[in-house]
């Protein structure tokens, strides 16, 4: 495994899977970063303050070429930011103090960039090194307490409360090839590393794990019944196990090999390696964007009623009267007493004119009519979910927006999210949850108002029992 | 026949309203003005003082007025017997300086120099067939006779009384100011008013009579108070910030009195003081006797045109989604 595949397995290509819904061709946007070599790998693309930081065998120097003992050009880290433009700035080196003559690596940092860990290939093994900055300069780097003299360790990556550290190693006792392991801080120290088990790891590779801060655990594999080379899966923890990873749809995997998935806290927005290129087939970094609403401020869903207080606010409860009154609530429906403050439920949406009358007890006399009041009984300004409220595993269930009250806007999409990380979009769509639980149905509606000047998102979701036993009930008549 | 006499009556009132300036005016509703003899029953419905009623006369106006009283005698269907007819009634119109002004002549219980003024005409009457449902005319009269004042946007004010002579028979009559002597002729922008009011209920428990008393801007409560109302019905109070307040009115030859406060809205508009009828059993030839005094004692006017108009309670609905035992 010492040969150029290797480093191109660990280093170069590898990762990534999103989520399985309908026409996410369209969801997607991606395309390569400006700063790809056409004669060099990129890959590994990871935020560092306000740009990025990645791997690249690019040459610092055009009249020096450094290369390993195979004559490979050495790997390292380099940053580049984003200007103002919106425009990659050229890369520099990367902490240029700290690289040796090896190949440096896939890499992460804590959440307050003061830790870097990344891969080092030394000797004849690849091992993860620390480095710590201490304010003023990066520190010489240690290496990982569990690095092996036998066996690759490396991409590593650090968990958003920076509390684990997963990596990959090809050490004996794993599922075969690379598999992931996970070491946790505890008492200042991390614990011994341990194997992410068979939901996640198989005979063959997997590498690249990156850690999102919404749970979900990505990770690239060659494993079959991928579409080709390595692509990108995730997996979430759920009650101490790992769910079977699930792979990325295209466009972010491919045929090629897909890997290195990073994405910000929106999980929207991130780059991707691969080497998917027609013209070379070097590895080079992809931007994508998910055009799809972030829905972490979603609100629950208020149910349509239809109940109104109806008051005559004047002067209540000082007058000491012989009146009495009838209110018409222009849906057929009267009611007579002495109250000037009633409640009435109206049978539907609708424009209703409520009428007062007043009755003087004493005579008998009617007056009719004393004021009127017209005014519209609307639906809660929302998008709105119409689904059961439980269903069978298995079963396909219909979910629309078609009661979505959103006046005076211009509605340009529906987005829905069924909580079992699949997403759709348009107003009616169709879904089977596969396993029981209690799952949120979210849903986002985009909108422009203001003649289209403004372009905004509505938030709501409503919770589904997805259960064996009872009968799916329609949530809203 | 008493039937039938109500219904002439109620006709004539409709006619006259249309086409003159009645006092009482047509928007209150009062059959008839009632002033007793002074041998009379206090119990009959009257305290036994005279009415005093003053017209207004605007400067703007420069010809000739007239006040006419319907039915001044004391005779005839109209009127209330007491055993034989034998009750003298006597008209007085004053104007000139004091007639007004003099605050002798405001009281509810006038006494003392109430008949200030200048004396313009005066005019007795018994029993006599033909006033019997039938006018006599005082004036011409220069409105510059009157007193003048400045409120009101400047005009004249002529002061009319009606007192009991002799004996002890109610007189019910009305009257009109006219620009002419012989038809009910409206003058625009007049108006009447008085400080007490003595009148005849409507026997018809259907019928609800009016008054209208000024609420000015130093006003801050109102005492009513009402005199031998035979407890029949209550009295309703309207406003534009009030929807219809009762008050218990006076028994059998008694007084009643009841307060309550102005509400801010009220102040510089007229109250609409209501007279609702008990429905059953009707109370017939029910006299009564009402003023209202401030917070300092003060009488207010009863004006037969409000003020502002007939003031009306503005009802209005709002709304909002909920339920009440969530509020």
């Amino acid at each position: 495994m010492k040969t150029v595949k290797k480093y191109i397995f660990l280093f170069c290509c590898l990762l990534q899977t999103f989520i399985q819904a309908s026409g996410q061709k369209d969801l997607f946007t991606i395309s390569p970063v400006s700063f790809n070599m056409r004669d060099y790998d990129e890959f590994s693309a990871v935020q560092y303050n306000d740009g990025l930081v990645f791997c690249s065998n690019r040459t610092q120097n055009i009249f020096i070429a450094r290369v390993d003992s195979l004559n490979m050009p050495l790997l390292n880290l380099y940053s580049v930011k984003k200007k103002e433009t919106g425009k990659w700035a050229a890369p520099e080196p990367f902490l240029k103090e700290i690289s040796s003559r090896k190949h440096e690596g896939p890499f992460t940092f804590s959440k307050d960039y003061k830790t870097l860990y990344f891969t080092r290939n030394e000797g004849e093994v690849n091992g993860i090194y620390i480095s710590k900055y201490d304010g003023s300069k990066w520190e010489m780097p240690t290496p990982f307490t569990y690095n092996e003299s036998q066996s690759d360790v490396g991409h590593p990556c650090i968990s958003d409360d920076g509390k684990r550290l997963f990596f990959v190693s090809n050490k004996r006792g794993g599922f075969g090839g690379f598999d992931i392991y996970v070491c946790t801080w505890n008492k200042n120290r991390w614990s011994q590393p341990k194997n992410l088990g068979p939901e996640v790891n198989t005979a063959f590779d997997e590498l690249y794990p990156f850690s999102q801060a919404n749970g979900r655990l990505y990770f690239s594999s060659n494993r079959p019944k991928g579409l080709g080379g390595l692509d990108i899966y995730f997996s979430k923890e759920k009650n101490e196990k790992w769910t079977t990873p699930k792979p990325l749809s295209t466009p972010l995997n491919t045929k090629s090999n897909d890997f290195a998935y990073w994405s910000d806290s929106t999980d929207l927005h991130g780059f991707v390696s691969s080497d998917r290129s027609s013209h070379s087939k070097l590895c080079d970094i992809y931007e994508f964007t998910m055009n799809f609403p972030y829905m972490n401020n979603c609100k629950p869903q208020e149910k349509n009623d239809y109940t109104y207080v109806l008051e005559e606010p004047g002067s209540i409860g000082k007058d000491s009267t012989s009146l009495g009154y009838e209110w018409d609530f222009g849906d057929g429906s009267k009611i007579r007493g002495k109250s000037l403050k009633v409640e009435h439920t109206f049978p539907k949406i609708g424009d209703y004119n409520v009428q007062l009358n007043v009755i003087d007890t004493i005579t008998g006399k009617v007056s009719n009519n004393v004021t009127s009041y017209s005014f519209p009984v609307a639906d809660i300004e929302q998008p709105y979910i119409t689904a059961p409220e439980t269903a069978k595993p298995g079963e396909e269930i219909i979910i629309d927006a078609n009661k979505t009250f959103l006046p005076d806007k211009t509605i340009t999409n529906y987005y829905w999210d069924f909580g079992d990380d699949n997403i759709a979009t348009g107003i009616t769509v169709k879904h089977t949850y596969t396993e029981s639980g209690k799952y949120r149905i979210k849903l986002s509606v985009s909108y422009t108002k203001d003649k289209g000047t403004q372009s905004l998102n509505d938030c709501r979701y409503f919770e589904i029992l997805i259960q064996d036993s009872e009968k799916s009930i329609i949530n809203n008549k | 026949m008493k039937k039938y006499f109500i219904a002439i009556v109620l006709t004539l009132t409709v006619i006259v309203s249309l086409n003159a300036q009645p006092v009482p005016a047509e928007v209150e509703n009062i059959p008839y003005l009632m002033t007793f003899g002074p041998k009379a029953e206090k119990s009959w419905g009257d305290d036994l003082y005279p009415q005093i009623f003053f017209f207004f006369i605007p400067e703007t106006y420069k010809n000739p007025i007239f006040i006419r009283v319907f039915d001044p005698e004391i005779g005839g269907q109209m009127d209330e017997a007491n055993g034989q007819w034998d009750t003298q009634m006597a008209y007085s119109i004053f104007g000139g300086k004091g007639a007004y002004t003099n605050p002798d002549a405001r009281e509810t219980e006038p006494k003392g120099n109430y008949k200030s003024g200048n004396l313009l005409a005066t005019k007795t009457f018994g029993q006599n067939a033909k006033y019997d449902q039938n006018y006599y005319t005082f004036g011409p009269f220069n409105p510059t006779e009157g007193e003048y004042t400045k409120e009101f946007s400047g005009g004249y004010i002529f002061k009319t009384t009606c007192e009991g002579i002799s004996g002890d028979d109610g007189n019910a009559y009305r009257y009109f100011l006219s620009s002419s002597a012989t038809d009910n002729k409206p003058i625009e922008g007049a108006n009447a008013f008085a400080y007490r009011y003595s009148f005849r209920m409507w026997d018809n428990p259907k019928e609800v009579s009016h008054i209208y008393p000024y609420v000015d801007d130093k006003t801050i409560s109102v005492r009513l108070s009402n005199f031998d109302w035979d407890n029949d019905g209550v009295i309703r109070i309207v406003s534009v910030a009030r929807k219809g307040q009762d008050f218990q009115v006076s028994g059998d030859n008694e007084w009643k009195t009841a307060e309550f406060a102005i509400r801010p809205e009220e102040k510089n508009t007229s109250l609409d003081f209501q007279f609702i009828k008990k429905q059953a059993p009707p109370v017939k030839n029910n006299n009564v006797v009402i003023n209202v005094k401030n917070q300092y004692g003060e009488t207010l006017r009863f004006f037969t045109v409000p003020i502002g108009g007939v003031p009306k309670y503005n009802y209005k609905i709002i709304s909002h989604k909920g339920h009440l035992n969530k509020e």
